[in-house]
């Protein structure tokens, strides 16, 4: 049944948003099941689409039938404002489009209400990070971003629901489009007509999961601000308030406790707000607190006045630039402390990303590591951050990137936060190389098109005839041309030649400085063992393999500029050797360059600080990706292979001696025997370049030489 | 050119003449005798059912593509002879888009030949020659002294030719095309204007031939330019911008073979000119003999009843102003413009030491990105004749409603002299929506959503201005001839002023509150509302300016009203102020004032 009404919802839904969104109106609406799923119902948007999957009919039916109905069936007359109370069989029904159509509109309002640009999801998540260091500075900059990602969602929500419980119940036109659809459609509960969409639907995926015991604190008390806000009925509201106040009780925080939390966070979204900001916004904060205060107690006779008050004034703060972030901040350093490091907080699944599984709400698709989030956090606080701020979390983040707890629930998200920290750091501080060539050679442009004049058709005409035509352009076109348009014939007749042009292309051919050529393949084989970084902490430490980073990096940037302008990207993998030979394929350098997760990245990123050990098979794996033209090895080490280096040196020699590959072999600071016996197979094999390098700019100029020019 | 049928219709009125209903009687009588006879020969092509919903402000497009629809109460349905019918009225010449054999030359063709006599009209197919001329049909061949021919104008063709069919326009000289379009061919250093001789009617009674034309009836027909029609070329934009271009349904699926049964050899002009005249004197209330010698005057007739000059209409100020924020919203660039009119506004700010500086500025949201995706699918932008454009569109439908509206009463012709004839903001929106629709290029998913938005946005954000300035009426309105949002505040403003008897100072200041007021509607997430209110609110800067700037000349207005509340009477004076300045001053009466102060006062 369940399957049913949310089909009846999504229609009605999109009705809805096609008169109050129009420009929403053809976002697709997605419903369907994820049977594998651990929630019964799931939600989520991409910002392209809305989707909402219920995951196990039978078990939200039933978790509709144990925990909501019996909550609300006694109030469901004055929740639906008809005229007597709804029997439970028709009552579930109705909560269930009802519940449904929330998780349509919550999903809707991300991109509607928050975050609704993403320079609006940067600011947020910079006010949460402020907030959250402001309240706990002992906390690192690294810790600060792992708890605006566990919260960000919470936040974000906060802005969703409390607009839609707000837009629901005033004179808005979304309740006044809902009002006409659900007349047009003669929408009944039971068998009286519904004429507005009801109140308390916002709490119930809370409801749901502080009954299944899912909930953590942040949930549980999300739950209670929202029924303070929601219900239109005092019985119904303190159901739903007891269930949250027990749940917490079982979470070790008293009712009194939760109480001050719960006044604290209404508090908190006016406490760092600007008087000036606010009272140009018609925000009275006075008014506010008295309010908001009398919310949670039970015997207050003007809940409905006050609830709406606040509401309007949340929905006012949210809605006002210059009141919006110092909000949220208020909200973040209030429950800085019962945010999580390790796992997001605040969804009705602890478990789950949203309001179910394996997505962002209002962002990209989450990874399952989550790292997809916390890429988005890094990445927004990155570029809204103060430099210095900025440069805090980066430095903060590069320092043991890889973090060290395997038993850390998240310590996949955190190795890959580390290594998007550690790329961000190197493209940011690695000096762009710019790429010249130095090739001169024959270039082609077409300098466009040469025409030629061809007789079209020729038509013998009378006098008649031939005053209809225009004569005048006639006359214009042969004095221009040359060329005979009009003969004139014995007996009043005419000749008439039409002309049409036909166009060739015409090429030039110059001498130019040109030879950027950009290879089809590269190769960088990089030493990372222990003599060039002692520890995994290379990022700035000035060791070889920061060294080396960084002049990659800036070959990299150069690289990538030069692949934008031409347009021609080059097929990339990376070998990364010394206990083992590690190596994940190739793909496309410009991917791989603007992605801040790849596996191509991982093994450049991550050295290995064992002994060096080259696997040869590695070079017929490679063969098997390269695509078909140039190809560059880029080889960089530091002192004596441990592998079989007589095969390794017929390899290189065989691999120089392919038409178009070039073979570059660098040893910095140390000479090898390998090293001795390839210089000399340089001077034979073209193929084949060997240098022996003793700082930055020598690197940078071999390797960038032999990228390019192949020389 | 003869008039002897006015007159004489003038002459059995008596004292009972009354222009109004002679014209409103002839153009009837034509239209229900255009519909009755071109019926006879064919099935009409369903193109555009519009369907408005004024309570929810929304307005939807639906594409017919040749089908018939059962009718609905709020739909507005538009086939083709509709638009050739109103086309001919407002003077606007029409482009039908379809695919070969539909029937889009055969309509048109009709409608040339039921009106017209033969002599009257032309039919051009262009091959796409480079020596072939549109204006061949108006030359005639003469013998120079050298023995060459040479083509010369014929002005007896020009002085009787109502109407043009030109096929696959596109295969012409743009420029000939562009002139043609604009009333006129140039040839051997002239110009000749086109279209029939205008005639007027005299206090005396007698009818003269004014010196206005009515443009020419010009109706085309194209192929898509599509893989199908690989010699199809698109139309210069220039002149695809002068025409209502519709695309055109095959009705082969839903007519069946109701041509079948249709009277074929009907269809010709005397069918029709003898059922106008029977209806026409009916219509006037004069007697048959009136129309005898109709033949002879028809082609001055047909001018006078399709002059457009005749049902032309205002638009009321909302309809203005929704129109405005159409344009503006579908030029695109939306946070850009909201930079520029913040510019605007902040600078008056620090010259008017205003207090009203703004800080926000509009983000590339999820809403903004959506409705640039629609303006992406534009041929090409958004451009200043777009405004005459929509007003057109909004003019044939409405001009079409009055008609229907006058034909389903018992007294079509009572009926119609008393309706009031003008352009609402719903008109606006639905000819902003077939404009949008006309811009798009082939295959782009229907623009109603960003119609719809910026209709729904401006309407709910009129309605909260309402009720915060306390309006009597606080709900917008389509029909309300003061609604606005800048009028509202223009009329609160000058109302303070003269009620207390304060002058300039005073208008400027109160302008400017209620311009603050307007600004507190900008929100962190209003997108489309931030960027209406931001040219509105730019918009009552500038007249706050201009008001300043022009003191000396406004002062004595203020005076000369003081303690009356005649608003209309005072923002009509201050308009003349503004016409003055730039009849005198047009060289240093500062631009903005030209693209702003006339738009915020609606004169």
């Amino acid at each position: 049944m369940s399957m049913k009404v949310l089909s009846e919802s999504r229609d009605d839904f999109k009705e809805i948003v096609s008169l109050t969104y129009p420009v929403f109106e053809d976002m697709p609406v997605v419903i369907g099941s994820k049977p594998n799923s651990k929630s019964t119902f799931s939600a989520h948007t991409d910002n392209r689409s809305l989707f909402v999957n219920v995951n196990d009919p039978n078990k939200l039916e039933a978790e509709f039938q144990n925990f909501i109905v019996p909550k609300y069936q006694p109030s469901s007359d004055i929740l639906y404002g008809v005229k007597s109370r709804v029997g439970n069989v028709e009552l579930q029904p109705a909560l269930e489009y009802d519940f449904f159509m929330f998780l349509f509109g919550h999903e809707l309002f991300h991109p509607r209400h928050c975050p609704v640009s993403k320079e609006d999801q940067r600011q947020i998540s910079k006010s949460l990070y402020q907030g959250i260091r402001e309240v706990e500075p002992s906390l690192t900059p690294k810790e600060a971003l792992f708890k605006v990602n566990n919260c960000k969602n919470l936040i974000w929500d906060v802005v969703v629901n409390t607009n839609f419980i707000n837009k629901t119940g005033s004179d808005d036109a979304l309740a006044k489009n809902i009002k006409h659809v659900f007349e047009k459609n003669d929408r009944k509960v039971g068998n009286q007509k519904v004429k507005a969409y009801p109140s308390g639907i916002g709490p119930i995926p809370y409801i749901i999961s502080a009954e299944k015991n899912t909930t953590d604190k942040a949930i549980s008390l999300m739950g209670t601000l929202y029924s303070s806000l929601s219900f239109n009925d005092k019985a119904a509201r303190e159901e739903a308030l007891q269930t949250f106040a027990k749940d917490l009780d079982k979470k070790g925080m008293s009712d009194q406790a939760s109480k001050k939390r719960m006044n604290d966070i209404y508090l908190s979204f006016v406490s760092e707000l600007k008087a000036k900001n606010a009272k140009e916004a018609g925000i009275d904060i006075k008014e506010y607190t008295a309010r908001a205060q009398n919310l949670l107690d039970p015997n207050n006779a003007d809940h409905i006045k006050d609830q709406k008050y606040v509401l309007d004034s949340l929905v006012k703060i949210f809605d006002t630039s210059s009141l919006r972030y110092d909000s949220l901040k208020g909200l973040a350093k209030t429950m800085s402390d019962l945010i999580s490091m390790s796992q997001k907080v605040g969804s009705p699944d602890p478990n789950t990303s949203g309001y179910g599984d394996g997505h962002a709400e209002g962002g990209e698709e989450e990874d399952t590591d989550g790292s997809g989030s916390m890429s988005d956090t890094l990445d927004d606080l990155l570029g809204s951050l103060d430099g210095k701020d900025a440069d805090d979390l980066l430095d903060d983040l590069t320092k043991n990137p890889y973090g060290s707890g395997r038993r850390d629930p998240q310590s996949k998200a955190k190795s890959a936060l580390g290594m998007m920290a550690v790329d961000e750091f190197y493209k940011k501080n690695a000096d762009v190389i710019e790429l010249h060539g130095s090739r001169t050679e024959y270039q082609y442009q077409d300098i466009g098109m040469k025409k030629k004049w061809k007789i079209k058709s020729t038509k013998t005409l009378t006098e008649a005839e031939l005053s209809r035509l225009d004569i005048n352009k006639m006359l214009a076109f042969q004095e221009a041309s040359g060329l005979r348009v009009l003969t004139r014939l014995d007996n009043g007749y005419y000749k008439l030649n039409e002309w049409k042009t036909v166009e060739t292309n015409r090429k030039s051919s110059t001498l130019a400085t040109t030879g950027i050529e950009i290879p089809d393949n590269w190769i960088p084989i990089i030493d990372s063992s222990s003599s060039m970084t002692p520890a995994g902490d290379f990022v700035g430490s000035g060791n070889k393999y920061d060294t080396l980073m960084r002049v990659l990096y800036g070959i990299e940037n150069g690289l990538y500029k030069v692949c934008k302008d031409m347009k021609k990207d080059l097929n990339y993998g990376v070998v990364n050797f010394s206990d083992a030979t590690q190596y994940r394929g190739m793909d496309s350098f410009i991917k791989v360059h603007e992605s801040r997760s790849n596996d191509i990245k991982k093994v450049k990123l991550e050295p290995q600080c064992g002994s060096t050990y080259l696997d040869n098979r590695i070079f017929s794996r490679i063969r098997k990706d390269l695509k078909p033209g140039k190809t560059v090895f880029t080889q960089i080490t530091d002192g004596q292979i441990f592998s079989d280096t007589d095969r390794l040196y017929n390899i290189i020699d065989a691999i120089g001696r392919q038409k178009d590959n070039a073979y570059l072999f660098m040893e910095i600071a140390n000479s090898s025997e390998l090293g001795s016996k390839l210089s000399s197979l340089s001077r034979v094999n073209k193929g084949v370049q060997y240098y022996h390098v003793n700082n930055v700019k020598d690197i940078k100029d071999k390797m960038q030489s032999v990228l390019i020019n192949y020389t | 050119m003869t008039n002897k049928t006015l007159e004489k219709i003038v002459r059995e009125m008596g004292k009972d003449f009354n222009e109004e209903k002679i014209h409103a009687g002839l153009l009837l009588a034509h239209a229900q005798s255009v519909y009755d006879v071109m019926r006879q020969s064919t099935v009409p092509t369903p193109l555009y059912r519009i369907t408005f919903d004024e309570k929810n402000n929304h307005v939807d497009l639906r594409e017919c593509e040749g089908r018939s629809y059962v009718p609905m109460g709020n739909a507005f349905d538009m086939d083709a002879l509709d638009v050739i019918v109103i086309g001919s009225l407002r003077g606007m010449p029409i482009i039908f888009k379809g695919e070969t054999g539909t029937g889009k030359t055969y309509v048109s063709n009709g409608y040339l030949s039921t009106v017209f006599p033969k002599e009257s009209t032309f039919s051009l197919r262009l091959s796409g020659s480079m020596y072939e001329s549109l204006q061949r049909p108006f030359l005639k061949g003469t013998i120079d002294s050298g023995g060459m021919p040479k083509s010369v104008i014929n002005q007896d063709i020009i002085d009787r030719t109502g109407g043009m069919l030109i096929d696959e326009p596109n295969r012409g000289d743009p420029d000939e095309l562009l002139q043609m379009l604009d009333g006129s061919i140039f040839h051997d250093g002239q110009y000749y204007k086109l279209g029939l001789k205008i005639p007027e009617i005299c206090k005396d009674g007698t009818v003269r031939n004014s010196n206005q034309r009515k443009k020419l009836d010009i109706s085309s027909a194209i192929n898509p330019a599509n893989a199908k029609y690989s010699g199809t070329v698109e139309l210069d934009a220039a002149v695809d911008n002068r025409f209502l271009m519709l695309e055109y349904g095959n009705s082969a699926g839903s007519a069946g073979n109701s041509s079948w049964l249709s009277e074929k050899n009907a269809s010709n002009h005397e069918t029709y000119l003898k059922k106008f005249s029977e209806r026409a004197a009916k219509n006037v209330g004069v007697s048959k003999e009136a129309f005898r010698d109709i033949r002879e005057d028809w082609l001055s007739t047909y001018s006078y009843i399709t002059n457009p000059a005749r049902t032309d209409k205002s638009t009321i100020y909302s309809g203005l102003e929704l129109a405005d924020h159409m344009i503006h919203i579908m030029g695109g660039k939306l946070p850009d413009n909201f930079e520029y009119e913040k510019e605007i506004v902040n600078s008056w700010n620090e010259k008017l030491n205003a207090g009203l500086e703004i800080k926000e500025s509009l983000k590339e949201t999820e809403t903004v990105k959506k409705v640039h995706d629609v303006i992406e699918t534009f041929k090409v932008p958004i451009i200043f004749r777009d405004v005459g454009q929509i007003k057109k569109l909004a003019d044939v439908v409405t001009t079409l409603e009055n008609i229907r509206e006058s034909f389903a009463s018992g007294d079509p012709v009572k009926t119609y002299m008393e309706m009031p004839k003008y352009i609402s903001a719903k008109e606006v929106a639905m000819g902003s929506l077939l404009l949008a629709r006309n811009k798009q290029k082939p295959e782009s998913a229907l623009p109603t959503k960003v119609i719809n938005a910026v209709l729904s946005s401006y309407t709910t954000l009129a309605g909260d201005y309402y009720k915060d300035m306390e309006c009597l009426n606080d709900a917008f309105d389509y029909s309300d001839p003061n609604g606005g949002i800048k009028k509202t505040a223009v009329i609160k403003s000058i109302r303070k002023t003269v009620g207390s008897g304060n002058g300039t100072k005073t208008l400027v200041d109160e302008v400017v509150n209620n311009a603050k007021t307007l600004k507190g509607y900008i929100s962190a997430t209003g997108d489309i509302r931030n960027v209406i209110v931001m040219r509105s609110v730019a918009d009552l800067m500038t007249f706050a300016g201009f008001v300043d700037q022009y003191k000396s000349d406004i002062a004595p207005i203020l005076k000369k009203y003081d303690g009356n509340t005649a608003t209309s009477k005072i923002m009509n004076d201050l308009g003349k102020v503004y016409y003055d300045k730039r009849e005198n001053l047009g060289m240093i009466l500062p631009e903005i004032y030209q693209h702003s102060v006339q738009r915020t006062l609606g004169v």
